[in-house]
């Protein structure tokens, strides 16, 4: 008799030990992943607040073990070619039913080794970058709770644990961008991304409850089977409620506007969530419920509009990063128009495409937003690329890793970024022929790769090369931020570097081995391959005439663009237009609502309390707060109740006696 | 032989009216957690009896003894109340005690 | 048996019928101790030896011991006398009242004859208690452990005043 206690807690240690190479198969390994991030959460955030290097290290520990977990999964689902799933009843209630449990397939497999890899990198990196902030463990507790409700997304069977997860990892994402929560700049961002996303949740939410209404089931598998005989106008909108939810998350058009803000954070936050992990959620959500937006069972309009979406994000994610002077808002832009990109993909059937893309783009640029944590912390937080320069000299291992990432997220051959963005401009290549749309997000496509390459590449010029700026005074508001002291910022410490060189690695051969591993049945075509590389090629040219051969005093594009730039610079004034809108709304709506209150809803209320009034004087009586009266009003009525009804015939037992149970 | 088992059944409800009466009657606030303990071993005893009759594996039983560990828990945290209240209030009648009323 | 069952009952209602009504509170203690005493021999006569023990020694071992201590520690006034309220004429009402309605409802129902009686083993109580109902077990253990620190923060809250 081992009881249920002693068996789960033999499942754990096998569970634990399972990546470690015991032999054993470990069924609940893939639940660890969650759950051991989670305990880590806790306990750092709870028990270990005074030993921030504890908290730190369990952090680290935990996800270095899901790191070699994921790998393990990796190659057991490689190996079987298959999916591993478990699942079990969570709530029965009625008719409804919700499952909880995890499926792990090639594509959720290699999206938890990457959320592994680039979660363990980036939290050694913290270990330095905010050495000595009072709010390290906390910092840590958090990193735990996003890695935890990461996987639990990933991991998800079905649309509703993946709902869930989803509003968790928001959860984490809006603690985080408001970690520094003493300032008001974090604590607005955090809000606006938080309400932002919302709205996209929104929709995702009644997008899940309109397929649960119809198909009876959320599991994706059984997804898949069903969704040819289901109500084509039924999932038309389904899909398209779910792309807003993966719209708000993605941060796509219109709803991309809280990512720039995001940048709010510490940086190596901004590089794990905002640019390689969370952010890619919704493309990861739809890449899970491709076949619900497939164009034989909802019609061409989904994957139209996705794409149309994508296409448009990446225009002006791309244009407004040519006009921004903040280093990460430059790199969050970018992310914008990367993960339009990607949903451009998507939208022309390749979710393999857009997945690979998804993954390359997840090392290149946290490679890239680390590689800038570095500089803005030898600048003493200093973000303006105006005031940086020459950090070439004094940092040759973070440049060289800069110019690594930057130059294969512009798409240079052989790194990365090549490989993952052909795919999908050859994904939109293959659709445009007979399509007039498609032809149109191809030219987008190609512009963004141009353009892509001229703001890297002036942010790299402007960043390291040159002549150093005299270390002007800090910028308010960031002056009492908490930072290293300006003696140790001289050179970066190996927990920086060190990651910095281990993500140039895949970021720069990923892609070439990629198409080996991924299932990327697309292979090059010359002529767009070449079209792409010359495309980067003049970008930075372009860039380096501009902003490398001679540093400028000031941006020659102001004076060039004049108005145009005006508008990229403040990212097409959407905030504006969002305010203004949102105040419009507001205000009209408040006015209807106060000419109701005055009349309809005084006049009852009014009524009401006079009723109420009248009614309480004589009721009062009643409630004379003696307990025992109290009670025997309510016994008497319970047996006047009962006796009520056996008076009318019914009986209080069978009448047959009762059987045997 | 044994009895049948209405007259457990009946046993039972004698029992928890006795201690129904004692709740709603006494002024004491002992003698009414008393009364409450008595209308739990009326069910109890409801309980015993039916898992015997009714053949159900002793699922009355244990059900009981859950039964017989929150009462204790109740007449701790009970008599733990009246304590208090005859500290602060200096009177344990429940009579006195209305800051309810409205 | 039957007669065993009787003279048992009888104890028990006569010792629950004292505790309504003898004048003091103390000797209202006595008998609700031994009106448990009593319900643990019916207990046994339902071949429940195992709840019978655990009867005597909670209810009149322990929770008999300390509503005699709270007897103690009440004010003498009206703590040590078994007085009833000006509602009691209405509450013994309500009560024949259920009491009628359950024993009308519950006689004239067939109900089922027992199988033979059987000893329960201790054993085999202990067994389902942890290995089926492992669950409202430990939970049952936690609502002890809760009331046990309430009980003491309660009684010890009203030290200060």
């Amino acid at each position: 008799m081992g009881g249920i206690p002693a068996q789960l807690g033999r499942e754990f240690w096998q569970a634990l030990a399972w990546p470690l190479g015991a032999a054993a198969p470990a069924p609940a390994a893939p639940a660890l992943l969650v759950v051991l991030p989670a305990l880590a959460f806790v306990l750092a955030g709870l028990s270990l607040r005074r030993r921030p290097g504890l908290a730190a290290g369990l952090a680290i520990a935990v996800t270095a073990w899901s790191l070699v977990a994921s790998a393990r999964l990796f190659l057991t689902v490689r190996l079987l070619n298959g999916e591993l799933v478990a699942s079990y009843t969570w709530v029965a209630a009625g008719g409804v039913r919700l499952e909880a449990g995890f499926a792990v397939n090639p594509l959720t497999a290699a999206m938890l080794l990457v959320v592994a890899a680039v979660s363990l990198l980036v939290q050694v990196y913290s270990t330095a970058y905010l050495a000595g902030d009072p709010g390290y463990s906390r910092y840590f507790a958090y990193l735990s709770f996003f890695t935890a409700a990461m996987f639990g997304l990933v991991l998800s069977p079905n649309l509703f644990q993946l709902y869930v997860f989803y509003e968790l990892v928001g959860l984490a994402s809006f603690l985080l961008i408001g970690f520094w929560h003493e300032e008001p700049g974090p604590v607005a961002a955090a809000r606006k991304a938080f309400v932002t996303t919302r709205l996209g949740d929104f929709g995702l939410l009644l997008g899940i409850l309109l397929l649960y209404w119809h198909a009876r089931t959320l599991d994706f598998t059984r997804l898949a089977w069903l969704a040819p005989e289901l109500d084509p106008a039924v999932l038309r909108l389904v899909a398209l409620l779910i792309f807003a939810g993966a719209a708000g998350k993605s941060a796509q058009f219109p709803l991309h506007v809280w990512l720039p803000d995001a940048m709010a954070g510490p940086t190596p936050v901004s590089a794990l969530i905002h640019a390689a992990t969370m952010v890619a959620a919704g493309v990861f959500l739809v890449a899970r419920a491709f076949p619900l937006f497939a164009p034989a069972v909802a019609g061409r309009l989904p994957l139209l509009v996705v794409a149309a979406a994508g296409a448009v994000t990446s225009f002006l994610g791309a244009t407004a990063a040519t006009a921004q002077d903040d280093v990460k808002r430059v790199l969050a832009y970018s992310t914008v128009s990367q993960l339009g990109l990607m949903m451009l993909g998507l939208g022309a059937q390749s979710s393999t495409a857009a997945v690979f893309h998804l993954i390359t783009h997840a090392f290149f640029k946290s490679l890239l937003f680390l590689g800038a944590g570095a500089a803005i912390r030898r600048c003493h937080h200093e973000q303006d690329i105006w005031r940086m320069g020459g950090l070439a000299r004094p940092m040759p291992l973070t440049a060289l890793a800069f110019a690594v990432g930057g130059l294969s997220l512009a798409g240079v051959p052989p790194l990365s970024g090549f490989y993952s963005k052909d795919a999908i401009l050859l994904a939109v290549l293959e659709q445009a022929r007979g399509s007039r749309p498609h032809a149109a997000f191809l030219t987008v496509g190609l512009a963004v790769s141009a353009l892509t390459a001229f703001y890297l590449a002036r942010l790299f010029f402007l960043i390291f090369t040159g002549a150093p700026q005299e270390e002007g005074p800090v910028s308010p508001g960031r002056a009492h931020r908490p930072g290293p002291a300006p003696r140790e910022a001289a050179a970066a410490p190996p927990a920086m570097t060190v990651p910095l060189l281990l993500l140039a690695v895949p970021a720069a051969v990923l892609g070439y081995f990629g198409q080996r591993l991924l299932p990327v049945k697309e292979h090059l075509n010359q002529t767009l391959a070449g079209g792409t590389t010359a495309l980067a090629l003049a970008g930075i040219g372009a860039a380096w005439l501009l902003y490398g051969r001679r540093r400028p005093a000031r941006d020659p594009l102001v004076a060039a663009l004049g108005p145009v730039h005006r508008l990229l610079r403040s990212g097409y004034y959407l905030d504006d237009l969002y305010t203004r809108l949102g105040n419009y709304l507001v205000r009209g709506l408040a006015a209807t609502l106060h000419r109701f209150d005055r009349t309809a809803v005084d006049g009852l209320v009014n009524g009401v309390a006079g009723v109420v009034l009248l009614s309480g004087r004589t009721l009062r009586r009643v409630q004379g707060g003696w307990v025992q009266r109290y009670l025997l009003y309510l016994v008497a009525a319970v047996f006047l109740a009962l006796a009520a009804w056996l008076w009318h015939g019914l009986e209080l037992y069978p009448a047959g006696g009762m059987g045997r149970w | 032989m044994s009895p049948p088992l209405h007259h457990y059944l009946i046993l039972a409800a004698v029992l928890f009216c006795l201690g129904l009466y004692g709740v709603l009657a006494k002024r004491n606030a002992i003698v009414a957690l008393m009364s409450v303990e008595l209308m739990l071993a009326g069910v109890n005893l409801n309980l015993v009896a039916f898992d015997r009759y009714l053949g159900s594996r002793y699922l009355g039983q244990v059900f009981a003894l859950f039964t017989v560990s929150v009462a204790a828990a109740e007449a701790a945290v009970g008599l733990a109340l009246v304590i208090a209240l005859a500290r602060r209030r200096n009177s344990v009648d429940l009579s006195e005690f209305t800051d309810l009323s409205g | 048996m039957t007669a065993v069952f009787w003279f048992l009952a009888g104890v028990t209602v006569l010792a629950a019928a004292g505790v309504m009504a003898l004048p003091n509170v103390f000797h209202a203690s006595l008998c609700f101790a031994l009106s448990f005493f009593a319900l643990a021999g019916v207990y046994l006569t339902l071949g429940a030896e195992f709840l019978a023990a655990i009867q005597i020694l909670i209810y009149t071992g322990a929770i008999a011991v300390i509503i005699a201590f709270a007897v103690m520690l009440t004010p003498p006034a009206i703590g040590h006398s078994n007085l009833s309220n000006r509602q009691r004429l209405w509450a013994g009402a309500v009560a024949l009242l259920a009491l009628g309605l359950l024993a009308g409802g519950l006689v004239p129902v067939r109900w089922p004859e027992p199988g033979p009686l059987r000893a329960t083993s201790a054993a085999s109580l202990g067994e389902l208690m942890l290995t089926r109902y492992v669950v409202p077990f430990e939970v049952a253990g936690f609502i002890l452990l809760v009331a046990l620190i309430a009980a003491i923060t309660v009684a010890k809250g009203a030290l200060k005043p």
